[in-house]
């Protein structure tokens, strides 16, 4: 999952953005309210977390534009207004979940797993696929026989986005896009080297390639 | 007190009186000066037909015949006399009987008028006029009473006081409602200055007489300078909230680095100073923030507002949905400050969705003041904790423990819009139950 964090203090920036990939996510930093809204408007992210109080363009401004183009982006405002008039006035510029500053990063974390688990139709707190159970916490699968199966780090980023999107095609260009974030060197290749991990981990049929297409999840026959 | 009405009434009331006056006296002396050159024209004829009833024999003596004069000359003290002079005789009218009108002789042809006093007083205008027949000189004075005239004039000069008196409170009266009428928007306006402040209006109406419109329209300047320095005030602490809360989180973020792993007592202290500055801090700014009584910014649509802020919790509280009863009967905007209102609301609703198992009430009613009640089917609290929260001036986020900083905010509100609060328990729903009563 690629995130887009939209923070002009930028050694806020610097320490959210190292948790939150820690927590297998990645992660691009805006730290004004153009770039912002351009790099929103590029269709890779699964969720942005938007500060207010940004140069060159307010964040409440951005969000309004996003919505207005259609662009349906989860935006969780994170901001040290806090008034209730300013809460309302955040929702209803379309903003999908509000956090105010100060505040822990544990809560933004469990924020966003619920907000992107939402917006991926997906009900519930644990993500429960194909007789997988994905440990976001401690970022580790069970197996439907209770067995306990480690993740890398990418190997994490890679089965979440699976599990989000089941029975759908994701193309490489997307899994890259989900898996890595802008500053990282993309290989489209390395994809190849971690479905083969997963599939070693969890058994040859759970992923199929479509040639040409991609790759699917497959709850079918599991 | 100055009065303008008085200072105006009195101002007409002497030009009036001055220009009464003096067509008072001009109207007089043209009516005597009209009767006098009647009489003049009058006692010339008279005059005339005296002179052709004297009659002189070859002697030379002069005699009158009487049957040539009126009769009103031969009636005693008429008012109508004349005396004749030839050399030092003199022949009187009978109407003067003992008296004379001691007079001097007329040259011939020489004409003569003057006022005396007559007989029995009375005021006399005399013609006095010279002729020359058969080689004498003649003098004829006649003379006539003004008395009568005099009378006249005087009831006339009555009447016009009586007509002028009643013209001056006439128009003394007429002046008064103009006044008034003049007056009428400065009391119109006072009733826009009463609305000012109840927060129905902003500026005051500007379609006023030339003479008030500079200061409405100073007063409307200054209440856009007013306005501005409010939101101006609220925006700049907005901004420090913003500046301060942010390096905040960093230093919260700070105290969860594995570094200060084998330093605990640290992060302890780190973490326990930090929520201890966000409280300080949120309990500042909000009761800073706080618009209080007075002009609000901007007027309360709770019809409009409040399922917006029910929209934005039921948002916020994703994982714990719970049913909202919305009973508002009020359809016009509330003139009490917007963000006061969702302050107070948000933070009671908040509290309320913390406690509630599924269902919160909330009830608006709007009659001399506004009644709001939010209700839950929560646990609720018990008698003392009540008694507590209502406790005045204590501080209910260190009061009680997880009623927080919402309720404590909630009750600085509505103190500082001169209203009320009470705890209690719902009779509906079984839960904790608080009524704000706020004066509009």
């Amino acid at each position: 999952m690629r995130l887009l964090l939209v923070e002009d203090d930028a050694v806020l920036a610097r320490s959210v953005r190292k948790s939150l990939e820690q927590a297998g996510y990645a992660v691009d930093v805006a730290g004004d309210g153009i770039h912002a809204e351009y790099l929103g408007d590029e269709g890779v992210y699964a969720l942005a977390v938007l500060d207010l109080g940004l140069p060159q363009r307010g964040g409440l401004e951005v969000l309004a534009h996003w919505r207005a183009n259609g662009n349906s982006l989860p935006v969780i405002v994170l901001t040290a207004r806090d008034a209730w008039y300013e809460k309302v006035e955040g929702f209803k510029a379309g903003a999908d979940d509000y956090l105010a500053k100060p505040f822990h990063v544990e809560e933004l974390i469990a924020r966003i797993t619920a907000l992107v688990h939402r917006s991926n139709r997906h009900c519930g707190g644990v993500l429960r696929v194909g007789g997988l159970e994905l440990d976001e916490q401690r970022q580790v699968v069970v197996k439907q026989s209770g067995e306990t199966v480690e993740l890398t780090g990418i190997e994490f980023r890679l089965l979440r986005c699976f599990l989000l999107n089941p029975d759908r095609i994701l193309s490489k260009a997307q899994l890259v896009d989900h898996v890595y974030d802008f500053d990282s060197d993309k290989e489209s290749n390395v994809i190849e080297v971690y479905v083969n991990h997963l599939r070693r981990k969890l058994g040859k049929a759970c992923i199929e390639t479509r040639r040409g297409q991609g790759y699917r999840f497959r709850t079918d026959d599991q | 007190m100055k009065s303008l009405q008085l200072r105006l009434a009195t101002g007409l009331l002497v030009s009036l009186m001055v220009v009464f006056l003096i067509l008072w006296w001009l109207l007089s002396a043209a009516l005597r000066l009209q009767a006098e050159a009647a009489i003049a024209i009058h006692l010339g004829h008279d005059a005339e037909s005296v002179l052709a009833a004297i009659e002189i024999d070859p002697t030379g003596r002069i005699a009158l015949d009487s049957g040539k004069v009126e009769p009103v000359y031969h009636r005693p003290f008429s008012g109508q006399y004349y005396r004749i002079m030839v050399d030092d005789r003199i022949i009187r009218s009978r109407s003067l009987w003992d008296q004379d009108i001691p007079l001097m002789a007329a040259e011939s042809g020489k004409t003569q008028r003057m006022f005396v006093a007559g007989p029995r007083q009375q005021p006399l205008v005399v013609l006095v006029r010279g002729f020359s027949k058969q080689g004498k000189t003649i003098t004829v004075a006649v003379a006539e009473d003004l008395t009568p005239t005099i009378a006249i004039i005087n009831a006339f000069q009555q009447r016009y006081s009586l007509i002028a008196l009643f013209l001056l409170l006439g128009l003394i009266a007429v002046q008064g409602i103009i006044v008034a009428r003049a007056f009428q928007p400065l009391k119109r306006i006072r009733g826009q200055v009463h609305s000012l402040e109840r927060g129905e209006r902003h500026q005051l109406d500007n379609d006023v007489p030339s003479e008030v419109a500079p200061l409405v329209n100073e007063v409307n300047r200054l209440l856009q300078v007013l306005d501005q320095r409010l939101l101006r005030s609220r925006n700049a602490l907005g901004d420090l909230a913003h500046a301060l809360k942010t390096p905040l989180t960093v230093v919260q973020q700070l105290a969860r680095e594995e570094a200060l792993n084998p330093l605990p007592a640290i992060r302890t202290t780190l973490e326990r100073e930090t929520v201890n500055m966000q409280r300080l801090m949120d309990r500042v700014l909000k009761r800073a923030r706080l618009a209080g009584s007075g002009p609000p910014l901007s007027r309360f649509d709770a019809g409009r507002e409040i399922p917006d802020l029910v929209n934005a919790l039921k948002k916020m509280h994703r994982d714990k949905p719970r049913t909202v009863e919305l009973r508002i009967t009020e359809a016009d905007p509330l003139p009490i400050d917007r963000e006061d209102m969702l302050e107070l609301t948000g933070n009671l609703l908040d509290n309320a969705w913390k406690w509630a198992r599924k269902t919160i009430r909330l009830t608006l009613v709007v009659d001399r003041s506004v009644g709001l009640t939010i209700e839950d089917d929560g646990a609720g609290v018990s008698d003392d904790v009540i008694t507590t929260l209502t406790e005045r001036g204590k501080r209910l986020d260190e009061a009680v423990a997880g009623y927080g900083l919402g309720l404590s905010i909630t009750k600085l509100i509505t103190e500082q819009h001169g209203g009320r609060i009470e705890f209690g328990r719902s009779p509906d729903l079984g839960g904790f139950r608080v009524v704000v009563v706020l004066p509009v």
